[in-house]
């Protein structure tokens, strides 16, 4: 309970960060997806069987705070988690030291998929859907963000690894 | 050699869930657990594919439920969690959002250092334009007096207002709605106005909690408002096109729509008072299937520089 508490908190506190600090203080800018980068880093970290029910946990918060219909941001971060988990295997980036490389390519096609994917669950019209399709450039600028947050938070998350281990991160023993 | 590395790959994650996915495990752990994955005894050596493993089983399985949740929308059944959530991190997003405003305008002064010498000379220029203006408006504001009378506008005193901060707003980027701090506990109903001061429309309440309220902006496409252009008297609906901003639509092509035209509210609407105002024209053009016209609305307010608004009551 206390485990379960502790990580919530964290993804509370990530989702009231993402909405009521970022988004105006990137006011007329593009701002990164706090939430999609703590999803991959603990993934990165903690891989995928550890950490899937905490995305989509963080994925029903999100919703509940984003206005969103309920389930949306739990299959993007369901599919982000899953598409580091199993690109980062195929690849063996940890034995050939790619890691940097591998975040900087995957990052776009996963922001992409967050900020194409919200608007195709969320609108009902295909007018709509077309609408709040976010334009390329904007994606590379997320991306180009979410990057640099994910270095920033790589130490805190590998410190977080000293004190709990991967195992420790499932909900059921 | 691909079959190989694939059972390597499926070998470690049946080892291990633990560091499954991880780029940056060390390579002793991983070197561990492809020796203990390839002893006769393994599993891998039976031979199976790994196309079902338990991780893509869970995805696949998540997705489901998630896209099930999604097409019948159950907005509703999340409400109460919701609430509850609403109350307790309210003094937290308060707080970050007001940190956020505070902490703006150094971001700008930032960001604007370099271009202070452009902006003074342009500043410079600007006011000796606006001096002439003034001059002109002052025989304006007579006019204004007389027209404001006839379009018999409210006056700001008769509406029982309500005043909110904002506390988060849309995490996308879309600018399609704000939060307030001000719910079902303030007399807030579904439907009802917001405005900033100057009788500036900026939407109308969505969802409405106990202790807050989603406010869907006029740049949002579920937002629907009936307007009127104050010159010429053509009516249409006001449609938000997203980041694009607002669309003045269903324009009869015999009325006359011009640039810098103003337009407000027409009144028709059930909760929205005559008389405030969306917009100015922008650009004048012709719906897609030609029957009407078309005004690209430039708004007045930057929705994401918003920190207080109010609600129209009555």
């Amino acid at each position: 309970m206390k485990k379960f508490l502790l990580i919530w908190s964290i993804i509370l506190l990530a989702v009231i960060f993402q909405t009521s600090l970022l988004a105006p203080w990137f006011a007329d800018y593009f701002y990164p997806d706090l939430m999609l980068v703590f999803v991959i880093l603990a993934v990165v970290n903690f891989g995928f069987h550890g950490t899937w029910i905490w995305a989509v946990l963080a994925g029903f918060t999100m919703d509940i705070f984003a206005y969103s219909i309920p389930g949306t941001h739990v299959i993007i971060f369901s599919l982000a988690a899953y598409a580091v988990s199993f690109i980062s295997w195929r690849f063996s980036v940890a034995d050939k030291g790619l890691g940097i490389i591998f975040i900087i390519i995957l990052m776009p096609a996963i922001t992409a998929l967050d900020f194409w994917g919200v608007p195709m669950l969320q609108n009902t019209s295909l007018e709509n859907r077309i609408l709040t399709l976010q334009s390329l450039y904007s994606i590379g600028v997320v991306a180009l963000e979410n990057i640099i947050l994910f270095f920033v938070f790589y130490p805190l998350f590998l410190r977080l690894k000293k004190y709990y281990s991967p195992a420790q991160f499932r909900l059921s023993k | 050699m691909f079959l190989e590395d694939s059972r390597i790959c499926l070998c470690q994650s049946r080892y291990s869930g633990a560091i499954d996915g991880q780029i940056h495990n060390r390579a002793s752990e991983k070197r561990i657990a492809i020796a203990k994955c390839l002893s006769p005894n393994s599993f891998f050596m039976s031979g199976k594919s790994n196309l079902f493993s338990s991780r893509s089983v869970k995805v696949v399985a998540i997705v489901a439920v998630a896209g099930l949740l999604v097409f019948l929308n159950l907005r509703q059944v999340f409400n109460p969690a919701h609430r509850i959530l609403t109350i307790a991190v309210y003094p937290f997003q308060k707080f970050f959002f007001q940190l956020s405003s505070s902490a703006e305008g150094v971001k700008d002064f930032v960001v604007s250092v370099g271009s202070l010498k452009k902006e003074n000379a342009e500043l410079f220029e600007q006011n000796q334009k606006l001096l002439v203006k003034s001059a002109w408006l002052s025989g304006v504001d007579e006019e204004n007096k007389i027209l404001r009378e006839q379009l018999k506008l409210l006056p700001l005193e008769k509406y029982s207002l309500e005043g909110a901060f904002v506390t988060s707003r849309d995490p996308h980027g879309l600018g399609s709605w704000i939060e307030i701090d001000k719910g079902e506990n303030f007399g807030l109903e579904s439907g009802m106005p917001v405005i900033v001061s100057g009788g500036i429309l900026i939407g109308k309440i969505g969802a409405v909690y106990s202790g807050s309220a989603q406010v869907i902006l006029v740049s949002n496409s579920q937002s629907l408002v009936n307007a009127v252009d104050v010159q010429t008297g053509a009516k249409g609906i006001v449609r938000g096109e997203y980041q694009l901003g607002s669309v003045l639509d269903m324009v009869l092509q015999a009325d006359t729509l011009n640039v810098g035209d103003e337009i407000v509210t027409a009144g028709s609407n059930e909760n929205f008072p005559k008389g405030l105002l969306v917009g100015k024209v922008e650009k004048v053009g012709v719906s897609g299937d030609g029957l009407f016209q078309q005004a690209l609305i430039s708004l007045p307010v930057q929705f994401f520089r918003l920190h207080t608004v109010f609600v129209i009551k009555k």
